[in-house]
């Protein structure tokens, strides 16, 4: 199990997002007027937004909202991905075109896809794990495509071929131990960079529509307060900046005990 | 070796087309897709369901799906991206209209990037395992994770508020001269730099890595030379591939991240017609803009391959 | 009158995480100016660690000297500064390695790594007086249609040509010591030949010394003056080559000769082999090393075994030099 300072902030995280509203009365939406943009104090322990909402309720929220979408979007993108990678692997002629098909999906920039696909169809929960799904699912069908490809050739899988062993029972006893690793360091990178562009998307006002508290929503509704009300803009920042970098640290922590490469340099998209 | 290059630069257009044609394919079928009537919404409120039909003949909104495409890629062909829903302009002009912003902040990010990561990982490369490789790849890791934005409001935090030395926002033109620009592009550029670094500094890192611990650079110490003469003349040129093409993939981040960068600072570029046009489901803009810019990924690719191939003959062949 | 080189009781370990491997432990060596020396040894004798030592790049491998000393002409190499054994690297002391073509910038010309070597050496050569040069260099090393190669990349060209290259640069600064670790071993039969034929040349016509790392008895027979024979980090015996090969005293080099096809008059790339395996150098055993594949071990070989001299100039490490041994007979072409 690795640990480090990666897993401890996801845990934290985890824990503040899931459990937390399970014992305190935490309350994003209610909107309080008499009690707009004040600075923390005992009532308010990280102060209020521009809606008199406590800050503190928020990252709560927030912290609910982004790593469901990191989670969610992850697993829909790995199942459909490795899936569509197995396929295109093991049907001759459709892997080149699932392939072709496959970059050119890559060759779109990911968070703008996103921004569009998000703007087209409605902002969203499901919309955006649509969104960003699509956006991920080539990574790991080409991940995927790459070791079927790979092990087809090989001689030992020939070899259990012409003994009589089943495609299927070739491809669970062969394929995944070397699968299953690689997929597990990109899942956590996905997650981050899901985490991430859901958060991009939130400031510029493209993502979840208010009044939901997502982080990046809370920091674009901060930034006119930079001068007056600092703590609507810092504390969401911390919350989106320690998440992501612990998530990120984890993923480099992952794939070095599993050593496989891969990295933090998978999050371009 | 000039024949190989040009050579190289052909097959990799050609293995281009695929794609685009892909890439084209799919923003089409994404407008095809969307959900309401564009044919109500540019007939207007109160107009009949006959008016209604009418315009969507002229628009050619009843053919089927290919014939659509069909016509859609030829008005593409002779440079036509349709008219804005909401702008008085085309899709074609708003776009160059607000792409001198983007441009220049794209390429100053781009160089600031390239300043801080190829030095960081050049000396992490020779001093690999040590204090300052540590220190250097825990940078990368905050500044990959770190979304652009936050980095930029950390940024005016710093800069402007706290210290009052830089604007919070806003863009002086290339006619008022290229240094004003730049002052007016430099801590958007840092912000977004920071981040393409971050993505650099790690490939180069590893890259440099091995080329110092590589037979012919051992085998050029044994000439004699000086740690500045192996660097420059010997590391520098084999190790940057993996670094160029770093540049090439990365550069889809560039793009999402000038979009927020300019949100943040307030620069009128392309990224503030891509909100405007988010929020006002201007159709034919968001369509124009995703493919301008990914066709101008695609090309940047291309480039980066023919530049690496440069740098390095072998690729070529 | 001092040697060329003088190794005294060289020690180089490599760190390993929990202790380090001995690499070199205790090496004594000495050779004079113009003097082939060929030291021969399996992989992880410790013959590889001597080379890089001596040309000071032990470091850059991870290993570290931890006693005894180097002197090339009188001066002592261990602990020169970074930028004082610059001064020895190229102008006095040249190395080759076993693959030629990677130890050559795969990204620039022949041509422009040569002209740079040329240049270092202080003087400002005009691009003609490069050129000249470069063509007497490639023409002694042996390379034919110089001026065409000049323009070439690495990757272009063969093995052998790679190799000539790369004692070309090598020399080009007229060093009076070249090290060459394995310097044919990845080449094929008839070029090795033709590299052994060459570096004899140099030798002859520069005088310069040579200190050649090997597996291969077949080098040693062809172009030593002298040879020492490496063992799990020491030197098993040494001598001048013809003693050394027509009477060898320590039993692992009689394995090794004797275990050599005869093949007539060509040379062999396989490692001669000998049952058993080399002893764990991390913990190296106290007494005699080769005991575990000795066809000869008695009760006292459980102690040190020293160098000792069996004649003038022949010294052997074992307790029993002397004992009759199996000689390679012509007759069963030297099988056992």
């Amino acid at each position: 199990m690795p640990t480090g300072i990666g897993f401890y902030i996801v845990v934290f995280w985890l824990v503040v997002a899931f459990l937390v509203p399970l014992v305190f009365p935490i309350d994003p939406l209610t909107t309080n007027p008499s009690r707009r943009l004040e600075p923390p104090s005992a009532d308010y322990w990280l102060g209020t937004d521009n809606y008199g909402r406590g800050i503190l309720d928020r990252i709560v929220g927030g912290a609910a909202i982004s790593l469901s979408i990191g989670a969610v979007t992850t697993v829909v993108s790995a199942v459909i991905g490795v899936v569509i990678g197995l396929i295109g692997g093991y049907v001759k002629y459709l892997g080149s075109v699932l392939m072709r098909i496959n970059d050119g999906i890559m060759a779109f920039p990911g968070a703008l896809f996103a921004i569009v696909l998000v703007a087209v169809f409605g902002r969203t929960f499901i919309v955006m794990v649509f969104a960003l799904a699509i956006v991920f699912i080539p990574i790991f069908a080409r991940i995927t495509f790459g070791e079927v490809v790979e092990l087809r050739g090989a001689s030992f899988v020939r070899n259990a071929v012409s003994v009589g062993a089943s495609s299927t029972r070739i491809i669970l006893r062969h394929i995944t131990p070397n699968l299953v690793p690689l997929l597990i360091v990109q899942a956590t990178f996905v997650c981050a960079t899901a985490i991430t562009i859901e958060a991009s998307l939130g400031f510029i006002g493209a993502g979840i529509a208010p009044p939901a508290p997502s982080w990046g929503v809370m920091v674009s509704e901060g930034q006119p307060y930079i001068r007056t009300a600092w703590w609507t803009l810092v504390f969401p920042c911390l919350a989106i900046a320690t998440l992501i970098f612990g998530m990120c640290m984890l993923g480099d922590r992952v794939s070095e005990k599993l050593n496989r490469p891969g990295g933090s340099d998978a999050t371009a998209v | 070796m000039g024949n190989n290059v040009l050579a190289y630069t052909a097959r990799r257009l050609i293995a281009g087309i695929p794609v685009v044609f892909v890439v084209v394919f799919l923003t089409f079928a994404l407008v095809y897709l969307t959900p309401g009537d564009a044919a109500t919404v540019i007939a207007g409120e109160d107009a009949t369901q006959e008016q209604i039909e009418a315009v969507r003949v002229s628009l050619g909104l009843d053919q089927p799906f290919l014939v659509q495409f069909a016509a859609w890629g030829g008005r593409l062909l002779s440079g036509d991206l349709g008219h804005s829903l909401v702008l008085p302009m085309s899709v074609g002009d708003a776009l160059l209209a607000r792409a001198e912003p983007t441009i220049m902040l794209a390429l100053f990010a781009q160089f600031i990037a390239i300043l801080i990561a190829i030095p960081l990982g050049v000396i992490a490369g020779r001093f690999s395992g040590r204090f300052f490789d540590r220190a250097v790849n825990m940078f990368a890791v905050a500044g990959i994770a770190v979304p652009t934005f936050v980095i930029g409001i950390g940024l005016i935090m710093l800069f402007s508020i706290t210290l009052a030395i830089a604007p919070t926002g806003g863009y002086a033109t290339l006619s008022e001269g290229l240094p004003a620009t730049l002052g007016s592009l430099l801590l958007p550029a840092i912000a977004l730099g920071v981040a393409q670094a971050a993505f650099m500094v790690r490939i180069t890192r590893t890259s440099m890595h091995a080329v110092f611990r590589s037979d012919f650079v051992r085998a050029a110490t044994m000439r004699g030379f000086s740690q500045q003469r192996l660097v420059f003349r010997h590391v520098i040129r084999p190790g940057l591939g993996p670094t160029i093409s770093a540049i090439g993939i990365s550069f889809a981040t560039l793009i999402s991240g000038s979009i927020v960068v300019e949100i943040v600072f307030n620069l009128p570029g392309l990224g503030r017609l891509l909100i405007t046009a988010v929020q006002n489901r201007d159709i034919p803009v968001l369509q124009g803009l995703l493919l301008v810019i990914t066709l101008c990924y695609v090309l940047i690719n291309i480039i980066t391959d023919v530049i690496q191939a440069i740098v390095n003959p072998r690729i070529a062949l | 009158m001092s040697s060329l080189l003088e190794l005294q009781n060289l020690k180089v370990e490599y760190p390993i995480g929990v202790g380090s491997v001995q690499a070199v432990d205790g090496v004594d060596l000495r050779l004079e100016a113009g003097e082939i020396c060929v030291v021969v040894g399996e992989s992880g004798s410790g013959k590889s660690s001597l080379g890089l030592t001596v040309a000071g790049l032990i470091e850059d491998s991870n290993g570290r000297i931890t006693d005894g000393s180097v002197r090339f002409g009188g001066v002592e190499l261990v602990g020169l500064s970074p930028r004082e054994m610059r001064n020895y690297r190229g102008q006095r002391i040249g190395m080759i390695f076993q693959n030629a073509r990677a130890s050559l910038n795969p990204v620039r010309t022949i041509g422009s790594q040569l002209a740079e070597t040329l240049q270092s050496a202080g003087s400002r050569l005009t691009r003609a007086e490069v050129s000249q040069r470069a063509v007497e260099l490639f023409e002694l090393v042996g390379i034919p249609d110089p001026l065409a190669r000049l323009d070439a990349y690495p990757h272009q060209l063969s093995g052998g040509m790679c190799q000539r290259i790369m004692i070309a640069l090598a020399i080009a600064q007229e060093p009076r010591l070249l090290i060459a670790d394995e310097p044919t071993s990845a080449l094929d039969v008839t070029v090795k030949v033709q590299i052994l034929q060459l570096l004899k040349k140099l030798n002859r016509d520069l005088g310069m010394a040579m200190l050649l790392i090997t597996h291969d008895f077949g080098v040693a027979r062809a172009l030593a003056d002298t040879i020492a024979v490496v063992y799990a980090g020491q030197i098993v015996e040494r001598g001048p080559a013809a003693q050394v090969l027509e009477s060898p005293q320590m039993p692992y080099t009689q394995a090794l000769l004797a275990s050599i096809p005869h093949l007539r008059g060509q040379a062999t790339d396989r490692l001669p082999a000998i049952a058993g395996r080399p002893p764990s150098l991390v913990n190296p055993p106290h007494g005699c090393r080769f005991v575990a594949r000795c066809a000869h071990v008695e009760d006292v070989c459980a102690s040190p075994a020293e160098l000792r001299l069996v004649s003038p100039q022949h010294a052997a490490r074992c307790h029993f030099p002397h004992l009759p041994m199996f000689r390679p007979s012509q007759e069963n072409g030297g099988q056992r």
